[in-house]
This record gives structure tokens, sequence and C-alpha cells, in this order.
């Protein structure tokens, strides 16, 4: 169960990190496409929790 | 690959795909239309909203779900991720105290060189008023009111050649040619004041040359574009001369065969410019609006209340005006002059260089000088003794749920765009921190080309 927790967890921070880098283009292409409809620092935050999340449960599977 | 782990993956970076095509496709807007919407409600959740923050700060209470007005004017901007032709915006807000603010204006910035704005009416319970004590026929979208009833439908009144005196209008321009009939040309040159900034002003011209010549100075302590444009339309606002003075910063005009009639010529430029010599052998002569006059001078003002303010701390002090005196102790404010006479003329004497004088009417160095080729204006300002029929181009605002509700229309494309951005003013004249006016709503519909129609016209 752990493992498919961390599977879940290493795709979605993928995932996030990829929005983060394909959003930022998309905003410097072309200024505001994204940022007007949504607020990318939420963005930041999710990437963040997810982050340090999977360390805390990656590491946690170090020890067992 | 773990068979979870690619499931998930699909998953993800296709909802991911989707986000971007998703904001692709609102970034190009390929149909040609888009609905923006400001309700105030300031939620994190939301990105920056494309009808920006009004400003500035000190004349807006902001609220959860609205926003408070409390001084006139004042600004948004709109901004769109591509161009569009037309907007339609309609604003849902209230107006608790509409005896103290009857005016709500909506303008879009056409012209960013002489801050020149679209104004259409919001709200104006003057004219409502007006509508529920004299005759009113509404026509083709017009508001025709008579003080008594005398013509059966608006035609009919046009038809009858008003007389200029006895009608005002309000947002409509009604096309009928001025004839000064005891007009005698002169060839002796007038010289004016040093003048600064913008100015607009009427000649008329029969059997004559229009003749203009000026010389421009540029003020080094601003930091405003340079350029400057003379403009020369006729009584039907067709172009008739263009030049662009912004290097020569010289004119000297000769334009020959003129029709009679009046002719607008308009200075755009900005705040730094000042126009150093002003000479024309038109005699008849009246500047529209605004005199903004470097050096003390004197002129009339065929309005009984002008607006006074200046930049300069050396220009406050004493004012003249019809006669009166008042005072200027402060810069950068706005001081309102009302008189009680009803004279044609209101003599004004700026004691003190760099004033700037406005009124809703026009001024004139000399009564000889003077003419009025424009109808009456409908505003605050207007003694409604002197008029017998108003013309206006108004639907007064819907009720829905207490609040009201107007829709006006604007043509975006000849409207002054930067950084992706179309700016609009809101003008509450005497709008104050007394002021009860709560915008609740501002929702902006959008038309442009098609994605088909851009390709086609870029090929």
């Amino acid at each position: 169960m752990k493992e498919k927790i961390i599977i879940v967890m290493e795709e979605l921070f993928y995932a996030l990190s990829l929005a983060m880098i394909v959003f930022g283009v998309m905003e410097a292409l072309k200024a505001r496409s994204i940022l007007n409809y949504f607020n990318l620092d939420i963005l930041l935050i999710v990437w963040l929790v997810n982050a340090i999340i999977l360390l805390i449960i990656k590491n946690k599977n170090i020890k067992l | 690959m773990n068979k979870l782990r690619l499931k998930i993956r699909i998953i993800l970076w296709s909802i991911l795909a989707l986000a971007v095509f998703v904001f692709v496709y609102l970034a190009v807007v390929p149909d040609g239309y888009m609905v923006y919407e400001n309700n105030f409600s300031g939620s994190i959740w939301h990105g920056q909203n494309f009808i920006e923050k009004f400003s500035p700060a000190e004349r807006v209470e902001n609220g959860h779900g609205f926003i408070k007005i409390s001084g006139d004017p004042v600004y948004f901007s709109l901004f769109t991720p591509r161009k569009f032709e037309k907007a339609r915006i309609t604003m849902t807000y209230k107006n608790l105290n509409e005896a103290q603010n009857p005016v709500m204006e909506l303008g879009l910035l056409m012209d960013k060189t002489v801050w020149a704005y679209k104004m259409e009416p919001l709200q104006n319970k003057l004219i409502e008023n007006l509508s529920n004590s004299w005759t009113k026929i509404e026509s083709n979208g017009l508001t025709f009111l008579q003080r008594t009833k005398k013509y059966n439908n608006l035609d009919q009144f046009l038809q009858s050649n008003p007389k200029r005196e006895d009608l005002a209008l309000y947002n409509y321009d009604l096309k009928a040619p001025f004839v000064l009939s005891d007009y005698k040309s002169t060839s002796s040159w007038q010289n004016y004041p040093s003048l600064r900034g913008a100015y607009q002003f009427y000649v008329y011209i029969k059997k004559e040359d229009l003749n203009l010549k000026l010389e421009l100075a540029r003020l080094e302590n601003l930091d405003t574009p340079d350029e400057a444009i003379v403009l020369v339309s006729d009584q039907a606002g067709q172009e008739v001369f263009r030049q662009n003075i912004s290097d020569s910063k010289k004119l000297d005009l000769n334009l020959k065969n003129l029709k009679e009639g009046t002719y607008k010529v308009e200075l755009r430029t900005g705040d730094n410019i000042i126009t150093k010599s002003l000479a024309t052998t038109q005699n008849k002569l009246v500047f529209i609006n605004r005199v903004w006059a470097m050096t003390p001078t004197e002129f009339l003002a065929d309005n009984n209340i002008v607006k006074v303010r200046t930049v300069a701390p050396a220009s406050m002090g004493e004012f003249n005006f019809g006669g009166e005196k008042f005072n200027i102790d402060k810069t950068y404010e706005p001081f309102n002059f009302n008189l009680n006479s009803h004279a044609e003329f209101n003599a004004v004497k700026t004691n003190h260089p760099d004033l700037i004088v406005e009124s809703n009417g026009l001024f004139a160095f000399s009564e000889a000088a003077y003419f009025n080729p424009d109808f009456k204006r409908f505003n605050a300002d207007l003694d409604l003794s002197k008029i017998n029929y108003v013309l206006a181009n108004y639907q007064a605002p819907t009720e829905l749920n207490g609040d009201k509700v107007v829709t006006l229309d604007f043509e975006l494309s000849n409207a002054y765009r930067e950084f992706n951005k179309n700016s609009f003013m809101i003008s509450i004249p005497g709008a104050d921190s007394s002021t009860d006016i709560i915008i609740k709503d501002v929702k902006i519909q959008l038309w442009g080309q098609n994605i088909i129609e851009k390709i086609k016209q870029s090929l």
C-alpha cells in the first residue's frame, strides 16, 4: 500500500513540476495567458506540500 | 514500467495537456468572442482579473463583492490577450444618493495625448426627472423632450429647423450647418497669449483663407512625450489638414478654397509643450472648454461656472471671475467657481501664469471674436429656463433586485491600446467622500475577428 502511495505521490510531483515549467514558459511567451485565469502561487504551494509529503514518506520507507 | 505508474502518468499528463489546450484556446480566442467579468469577490483561487483594479485607490473603497466610489474620476483597465473590435459593457450598481450625483458616465480612452474619452451615459437622473415633467417622445433610440407639446414626432421637429438656443443635446450630435449671416472677414493678424498643452478652437471661414502661425517650445522639467499634431476639421467632422510638428515645432498654415462654415483647429500634444506664439487672421475664434495661459491674461467665458486648477505653487493666489474675487490656495485641486449671474459673458482674469481654466462652454478673447457653433449641451450647469427642447441619446438603467443595470456599447477599433489594455473612466461629477455609489459587477462582452478571418487577413 505504502509503495502505491509513493508511486502516486511521485507521479503527482512529476506532473506538478512539468505543469510549473509549462505554465512558466507559456507566461514567458504570452504574458498573463495563465495568470489571468489561475493563481500560480496555488500550484507552487501544492507542489511544495506534495514534495514535503513525498520526502517524509520516502524517509520513513528507508527506515523500515 | 509499473502498470500503476503508467496509468497515473497518462491520467495526470492528459489533465495537464488539456489544461494547456484550454489556456491556449483562451489566449487565442479562436471564435472571436469572449466575456470577462469582475464581481469584486477577490478570491485567491482566481488569477489576476481581466478587468483590473479600479483606481486611484483613494477614490475607491474595496468591499467583498462590491466597490464604493468616493471621488471623480475613477479609472480601470481591461486586459485582453488579443485585439477585439467591439465591447458591450454591462454594469450593475447602486446609486444611493441620486440627488447628489445625478450624472454617471463611462468613457473609453481614445487618444492618450489629449486624454480624450468617448463618453456614454450610465445614468442621467436630470434627463429622467425632466422626462416626468416635459412631454417625452422616443424615436430610433433617441429621447425627445418638449417643454410644451408642439411637435407630434421627432422628424417633424427636425424638419422645422429648430433654433439653436432653444435646444440642448445630450450624448448626441445633430448635424446641422451653422451660418453666421452678418460675418465679415478681415486680413489683420490677431495674436493670442502663450498657451500650454493641448487645445482646440473654432474659427469661422467665409470667402477667406485659414491662416495660422504657431511656434512651440518644450518645458524641460516634464518627462512626457513631445508629439505635437495640428488638425483642422470642418463642421461635418471631416479632416481637412493634419501635420505632425513634433520636430519642427513650427507651423505656417495657409488653407485656401475652404467652404463657408466653422472649422475646428486642434493641437494634440502633451502638457510639456508650450505654444510660444499663436496668430491667425480669423476674427471669429473661440477656445473649446479650456484655456491654459502661460501669462496673466483676460478673456470671456460664456458659462457662469468655471473650474480652475494649477500645477504650479507660484500660480496660486487671486483669481477673478465675473467681477468677483476667488482664491486658489492649493495645487492640483480643482476649484469650482459658480456665479449667480445669467450674463451672456463672464470676464475671466488670471492674475498668475500657468492657470488651467475649464468650463463646459467656450472662451473668447473679445466679445467680437465670440461665436458659438455648438448646440447647447445638456449637463448639470445648463440653465433649463433658456431651452424648450432636449434631444438625448439616452436609455435609463433597468432595475434588477434593487440594483441598476446598464449596458453600453463601445467601438474598440480606434480606441487607444497600450500593453494589451484598453482604459476606461467612470465620471461622476461632484463625487466625494459622501458619495454613495456602489459597483457590484462589471461584465464585458467582446467581439472581434475569428481565427479564420485573422488568417485570411494576414495572407
